[in-house]
């Protein structure tokens, strides 16, 4: 199946379990004659109209470089994100971004693993200077208990 | 005249006070840096600045927003023209000349050009704004729930249709922003819509999240698989203009300018159509089209200031229709709705420090970026040297810190990744990303004047085509979808515009 065509199932799909969702909604205002279903069932129907447009309508895919080459570090920055934002919170913005930049570095490219770390630990502290300290946007804290 | 002249005193008032001067300076800076950076173009730049403008004056942050714009505008055509890489569609077109005059050693001549030449554009199409947006705005007062509604089916339509090579995948998009839009509580009826339980979704998906994850996060994904591939960068001598330069341009820059600021103000059409259109109108007048694409100066002037113009006409749908023409601008209107200030008509009446402080600090920008740019460009060219294997994990830290400020909240950062993901596969299938941002910030005002529209009709769906307004509206979005379909078969015909960009 081309990759058109498996988006065209995928929204088909999903534009049906958003319009059965949409179903369950019922209005409480006399006023409001059509309810707060209508309108998701509207855009719902159409973009499963538009799915499957697309399903009948699309063509073949040019060759395809095999998916971990095409793709490969897109997968590995997505996975290093999550567990980017799963730290965050619980063990505090500064060590995990410094983790984070300094294996980033690495990652892409940087040989000497200091250089890596002290861009890492200079970025790192940069941003909380901006962002925390003089913008005021107070990051996560985490492992170092004590707020300011 | 004179009431334009005395609110625009009052505009400049609000402009130059202090703070919101140092604030177009701020954003110039931050924008032009922004522009110049690869891997992060004006949409998600000004999305990740959102989150800094909670709390501020709505005057003040429209005045910084609009300075980043502009700034994000010079900053792209900086690299368009020294390293060939434009900093966003719409300096897509200054590279053909552009970055020929840098091969010739005309670097200088070209930022300069550039510079000035969007520098008049913005002036001359500011005075055009200042005279087309008060009338239209109080047409649009007359206005009710269902021509409103028609309006955004017409924006939206017509962004689709402009938006990419593939009609259905635009629309596809669109839909996908309208739906993320639907999340949240329903205004009318109180209850939670497509929330699933989780408390953070009660107040919807921020713009913020979408626009950094849509298009910041997927950028970095897709630029990071060609780390280590060298850039070249050109030798820059001083930024300088000749005279005779000036005088080539000239027509170039007034043209430019008008089709720039004409094709701004159309719904959807944007900066990015304006300056392939002027490009090409260059190029159909010469008396020697040979030149162009081999480093003719008009062909750096025209898009310029076209860019510029339409850029500066684009804010006239936003303002008075509350219809943004570009993700651009639907991000600042997504701003103006985040400070509580609903555009449209009504702003005009009730923020006239907004509309007329905004329109004030155009000029400001303009002139903050002439003396900010031409002397600075060279710091901003050693930016574009900092290798990518410390700029790219730097924006993506920025871009976790933006999102987490909005709600100090996992779910959204969660959210951002996976949205991310998303455009990174709509960016590699034709997906353009520009109709789901306006879907999400058009989303909930759409479905709710077409409810209201049907409160007052009784539940009579054809009140949109009974209506005469509303009617000539919702024609002209059908037409803007028939139309593609259209011109193709016209182009089966030799010598169209198109084939001459």
């Amino acid at each position: 199946m081309t990759a058109d065509r498996l988006a065209a199932v995928v929204l088909l799909v999903g534009s049906a379990l958003y319009m059965r969702q949409a179903l369950g909604y019922r209005g409480h205002t006399v006023a409001d004659v059509v309810g707060p279903s209508a309108y998701p069932l509207l855009i719902g129907g159409l973009t499963a109209l538009l799915a499957i447009v697309q399903f009948v309508r699309s063509g073949r895919d040019g060759a395809v470089e095999p998916f971990w080459t095409r793709h490969g570090r897109a997968v590995v920055l997505v996975g290093a994100l999550f567990a980017y934002i799963l730290l965050l919170e619980s063990v505090g913005f500064l060590l995990t971004t410094l983790a984070y930049l300094t294996l980033s570095h690495l990652w892409l490219g940087e040989r000497v693993w200091w250089r890596a770390a002290g861009i890492g630990l200079a970025l790192t502290l940069g941003l909380w200077f901006l962002f925390d300290r003089t913008l005021g946007l107070s990051l996560p804290i985490g492992l170092f208990g004590l707020r300011r | 005249m004179s009431e334009i002249l005395a609110n625009l005193a009052f505009g400049f008032g609000v402009a130059l006070q202090p703070i919101n001067l140092l604030l177009a300076f701020v954003g110039a800076f931050v924008g032009t840096l922004i522009g110049v950076l690869p891997g992060i173009g004006p949409v998600s730049g000004i999305a990740l600045l959102l989150p800094l403008i909670i709390g501020l004056h709505p005057a003040s942050a429209m005045i910084m927003l609009t300075a980043v714009y502009y700034g994000t505008m010079y900053g792209g055509s900086t690299t368009s023209i020294l390293v060939n890489v434009p900093g966003e569609a719409s300096s897509v077109a200054t590279t053909f000349d552009g970055y020929q005059m840098s091969l010739q050693g005309r670097a200088g001549p070209a930022l300069a050009i550039a510079a000035v030449g969007s520098f008049i554009a913005g002036t001359i199409s500011i005075v055009a704004l200042m005279l087309f947006s008060l009338p239209l705005a109080r047409w649009a007062l007359v206005f009710g729930p269902a021509e409103n509604c028609a309006l955004m089916v017409l924006g939206l339509s017509s962004l689709s249709t402009l938006a990419g090579e593939n009609l259905v995948k635009a629309l596809l998009s669109t839909l996908v922003g309208l739906m993320l839009a639907t999340v949240g509580t329903d205004l009318v009826t109180g209850i939670d819509r497509y929330t699933f339980g989780i408390p953070q979704l009660l107040d919807g998906i921020d713009l913020v999240t979408v626009a950094v994850g849509l298009f910041a996060i997927s950028e970095v994904l897709l630029v990071v698989r060609e780390v280590g591939v060298q850039r070249r960068l050109l030798p820059l001598q001083r930024v300088w203009l000749s005279l005779k330069d000036f005088v080539d341009s000239w027509w170039a820059i007034i043209r430019g300018t008008v089709v720039g600021f004409y094709i701004g103000i159309l719904p959807a059409a944007g900066a990015t159509i304006a300056s392939f259109l002027s490009y090409a109108l260059e190029k159909r007048l010469a008396k020697d089209p040979s030149r162009f694409g081999k480093g003719d100066i008009r062909g750096v002037a025209a898009p310029e200031s076209a860019n510029n113009a339409a850029a500066v006409g684009n804010m006239i749908p936003m303002l008075t229709l509350a219809i943004p023409g570009s993700s651009t601008t639907a991000i600042m209107m997504g701003a103006l709705l985040m400070l509580n200030v609903l555009p449209g008509p009504q702003l005009f009446t009730k923020h006239p420090d907004v509309v007329w402080g905004l329109i004030a600090s155009m000029y400001v920008s303009n002139a903050v970026l002439l003396i900010l740019n031409l002397p600075l460009v060279g710091l901003f060219v050693q930016i574009l040297k900092t290798p990518e294997r410390y700029l790219y994990p730097l924006i993506v830290s920025v871009c976790v810190i933006g999102v987490y400020a909005v709600g100090r909240s996992r779910v959204d950062l969660t959210l951002m990744i996976l949205l991310g993901a998303l455009g990174y596969y709509m960016r590699q299938h034709d997906y353009p990303l520009g109709p789901a941002i306006l879907g999400l910030v058009l989303g909930d005002r759409m479905e709710q004047t077409m409810r209201q529209a049907l409160i007052i009709s009784n539940g009579n769906w054809t009140t949109f085509l009974t209506r005469p307004i509303s009617a000539v509206i919702l024609t002209l979005a059908a037409l803007s979808l028939a139309a593609p379909y259209v011109i193709s078969a016209m182009r089966r015909q030799p010598r169209m515009v198109a084939e001459d960009v």
